[in-house]
């Protein structure tokens, strides 16, 4: 049941209008939404749903004896913590890596000639689980180091794990934002309802109109790179970008629009990454519930680790850092190659701030448009490489994507590329529009303008667009595979 | 002070302005579709079969049915006008729909099916007939019965309807004349030698009830079926055994012409693994004449 089908939206008006109507109170909304959650967690994977709450009651207990100890028992609290992390990385690693490592140290071992025997782990990986393992190890931190109060209702606890909008494939929320939300009524609010609806709108917008109307093509282009030459591939890469940030950011904003609605805030995800000036600073636009969770659990602690070494240590931390968020999304090489290149590209960044600051001093340069937008350019370009080896299914198809651009150009590949100049074209110009109003500040107002009339259009306009078209039976979304 | 409008009274003018900008997209279009004039597009070939064409021989199919059959020379060799309404990704519901429109127009002599595909599961490119719901009484028929109420739903309106045919309309518009009555001609050649032979077939039960539907069409119009299994590199040999079957079971003529005869390759006749090239075609529209006149 995803968010942008019929059935969604049935489900969700099921839950919404005795959510707002039936419930007097707090514990009966969250019991309510906690219902609909595991429903909705069911339906996509029931053989799971135990798992989810079994590992729910366990950090439950755990953040309630991480909170007794603290003061008590400080070396206990961090033995507790310590346990919490480990269980959660446990977790992960059994489901999502424990494979993995079983084939290469299979091939490995081959290899060197000691065979183990053909070895196959059917490991059903539980959908969304990266999501809800994070949420879970860092509310054990966050009790730990206090920046959260940990909360005895287990209800509110566990419908924070399992918040339906969020569940699949985020964002991922913290404990100390969202936990404190679920202590009050949540009342109908008018301008939660519309400021919802909008953002649903705009996702399904982003989805519809340009991940699933781009993604045939670069689907058929990097799934037979072989036969295409390189002007093809060299078109496909920044679309597969552009089809990926709509496609993860779409979903965002649905989840967020759908929270929204039931009075709930769920933190942003991405900030126009492709308005970034520099590798840094698309980091920190681009899924930044993920970003900030590692830059706070991971880099912080390496970076302090590290600090003896200077600015070597700074480099270790990013790129360690950098590699984390690259195994985060699977088992696969392609994922840690697209952190270690990631990790170096920031590494190189950082190392060169002070000369670009000096450059840009003494050419005058800062308040240059012109060189703010080639700096753009250069890091859309950047993570247009860096998105070829993310869609890669192994390192061989990389390569071999990567070779075919010394195999000269040609013809682009043109079958169905007219959808794409027709669709998604216009639907792309009109994101960049939106975004370019927000990032600069201009006062262009469509759903958002005071005036009602436009308002309305706006709205009106965007329905009918996404109906007429959008690609309605699409796909499914890329980062509900993490 | 601007006056304040609650959210459902916006809501309820969003929703009628959607309203009307749905009618004026469906006005539009329709229009725009049923006055398309005979050109070799997808968006052209579906209102042609579906709307206007006639013939005496009739060729159904997907794009074997396209690229294979010479319309002119199977038409100079029968002496009978034919039209070639077969359209890539399409599977038996399509030709299901092609037939019933036609009969409701005119009783052809000759139906012609190229029947590899016509049985494997997918929507494939079905979803273009969507504009016609509404017009064509079979693909009206169609979506009433076979489809789930959600998809009923969506098709009550005009801009659903129309969803992605702006690119089919722009494509048209850059598309020559049908001036070889539905049949395409590809270029380049085929340097692959081997056949590549694939098992395992499992007709798409609903796709088989389209295909029964058509041989009981056909024989309740007295109309002469022939199916035919057109030559290509790679072949499954399980669906060529299940066709067989399906013909003697409803005792119909078969032209099988998978077993590449050796001058296919050697006089490079293909396009790719599945499609002949317009050399290619020329000869086996040929082929195929003679085995309907012999049949006859």
């Amino acid at each position: 049941m995803v968010v942008n089908s019929i059935n969604f939206w049935l489900f969700f008006a099921a839950v919404v209008v005795p959510y707002f109507l039936c419930f007097r109170g707090q514990r009966g909304q969250n019991l309510w939404l906690l219902l609909a959650s595991y429903v909705f967690y069911g339906w996509a994977d029931w053989k799971i749903l135990p798992l989810l709450v079994g590992v729910t009651a366990v950090f439950y207990g755990l953040g309630l004896a991480i909170a007794r100890n603290n003061e008590s028992n400080p070396r206990r609290a961090s033995q507790l913590t310590t346990l919490g992390v480990l269980l959660g990385l446990g977790i992960l690693f059994y489901f999502k890596y424990f494979g993995f490592f079983v084939q290469e140290f299979t091939a490995l071992f081959a290899s060197l000639g000691v065979p183990c025997g053909e070895r196959t782990l059917n490991i059903v990986m539980p959908i969304g689980i990266s999501f809800f393992t994070f949420k879970l190890m860092g509310y054990v931190i966050e009790v730990h180091r206090q920046t959260a109060v940990p909360t005895r209702d287990a209800v509110q606890f566990s419908l924070f794990i399992a918040f339906f909008p969020t569940i699949l494939s985020g964002p991922i929320d913290r404990a100390a934002t969202f936990l404190p939300q679920l202590q009050r009524r949540r009342r109908y609010n008018e301008s939660d309802v519309s400021e919802g609806l909008k953002r649903v709108l705009w996702g399904l917008f982003l989805k519809t109109c340009i991940a699933d109307v781009i993604a045939p093509w670069t689907t058929v282009v990097f799934g037979n790179y072989a036969h295409h030459n390189a002007t093809t591939i060299l078109v496909a890469a920044p679309l597969y970008l552009i089809q990926l940030y709509t496609d993860f950011c779409g979903f965002s904003e649905m989840a967020i629009g759908v929270a929204r609605i039931m009075g709930l805030r769920v933190v942003e995800n991405f900030q126009r990454p492709f308005f970034a000036k520099n590798v840094a600073e698309y980091w920190r636009r681009w899924h930044m519930s993920l970003t900030t969770w590692i830059t706070d659990y991971v880099f912080m602690p390496l970076n302090v680790a590290f600090r003896d070494w200077g600015l070597w240590g700074l480099y270790a931390a990013t790129l360690l850092n950098l590699i984390a968020i690259g195994v985060w999304h699977g088992a696969n090489w392609t994922y840690f190659w697209f952190g270690v290149y990631h990790g170096l590209l920031l590494c190189i960044v950082t190392g060169l701030d002070k000369r670009r600051k000096r450059f840009e001093k003494a050419h005058h340069l800062k308040d240059n448009e012109l060189y703010a937008w080639s700096r753009r350019l250069l890091t859309f370009l950047c993570f247009t490489f860096g998105s070829v080896l993310f869609q890669a299914a192994s390192m061989g198809d990389f390569l071999g994507t990567i070779a075919r651009l010394g195999q000269g150009f040609g013809p682009l590949y043109s079958e169905e590329f007219s959808s794409l100049v027709i669709y998604a074209l216009p639907a792309t110009c009109l994101m960049f529009l939106r975004e370019w109003v927000a990032e600069y500040r201009r006062d262009i107002h469509f759903m958002h303008s005071p005036n009602i009339i436009v308002r309305l259009v706006s709205i009106a306009l965007l329905i009918s667009f996404i109906i007429y078209a959008g690609q309605l039976e699409g796909n499914s979304f890329i980062y509900f595979q993490f | 002070m601007p006056p304040r409008f609650s959210l459902p009274l916006k809501a309820l003018a969003v929703l009628t302005l959607v309203l009307l900008i749905d009618q004026g997209v469906g006005f539009v279009s329709r229009n725009v579709i049923q006055g398309l004039d005979d050109k070799l597009s997808q968006i052209g070939s579906i209102q042609q079969a579906l709307l206007h064409k006639r013939s005496d021989v009739l060729i159904l199919g997907a794009s074997c049915a396209k690229y294979h059959y010479n319309s002119q020379i199977l038409a100079d060799s029968l002496q009978m006008t034919v039209e070639n309404t077969g359209v890539g990704g399409m599977k038996a519901e399509y030709s299901d729909l092609v037939l019933q429109s036609y009969l409701e127009r005119c009783t052809p002599r000759c139906v012609v099916i190229d029947v590899y595909g016509q049985l494997d599961s997918g929507e494939g490119r079905l979803p273009r007939v969507r504009p016609f719901y509404g017009v064509n009484q079979p693909v009206t028929d169609y979506y009433d019965s076979e489809t789930d109420w959600q998809q009923r739903l969506k098709l009550q309106s005009a801009l659903y309807r129309y969803n992605g045919t702006l690119d089919l309309l722009l494509r048209h518009a850059l598309n020559a004349p049908n001036r070889s009555h539905g049949f395409a001609e590809m270029a380049g050649e085929l340097s692959m030698k081997d056949t590549v032979v694939v098992h395992h077939f499992l007709p798409d039960p609903a796709k088989e009830r389209h295909l029964r539907h058509v041989v009981q069409l056909c024989r309740d119009h007295s109309v002469r079926l022939v199916f035919v299994l057109s030559p290509r590199r790679e072949h499954n040999v399980d669906q060529e055994a299940w066709v067989s079957a399906f013909c003697r079971e409803h005792n119909l003529q078969l032209i099988n012409e998978l077993h590449v005869p050796d001058y296919y390759t050697e006089e490079r006749l293909f396009h790719d693994e599945s499609h002949l090239n317009g050399r290619g075609a020329a000869l086996f529209s040929k082929r195929v004449a003679r085995k309907l006149r012999i049949e006859n």
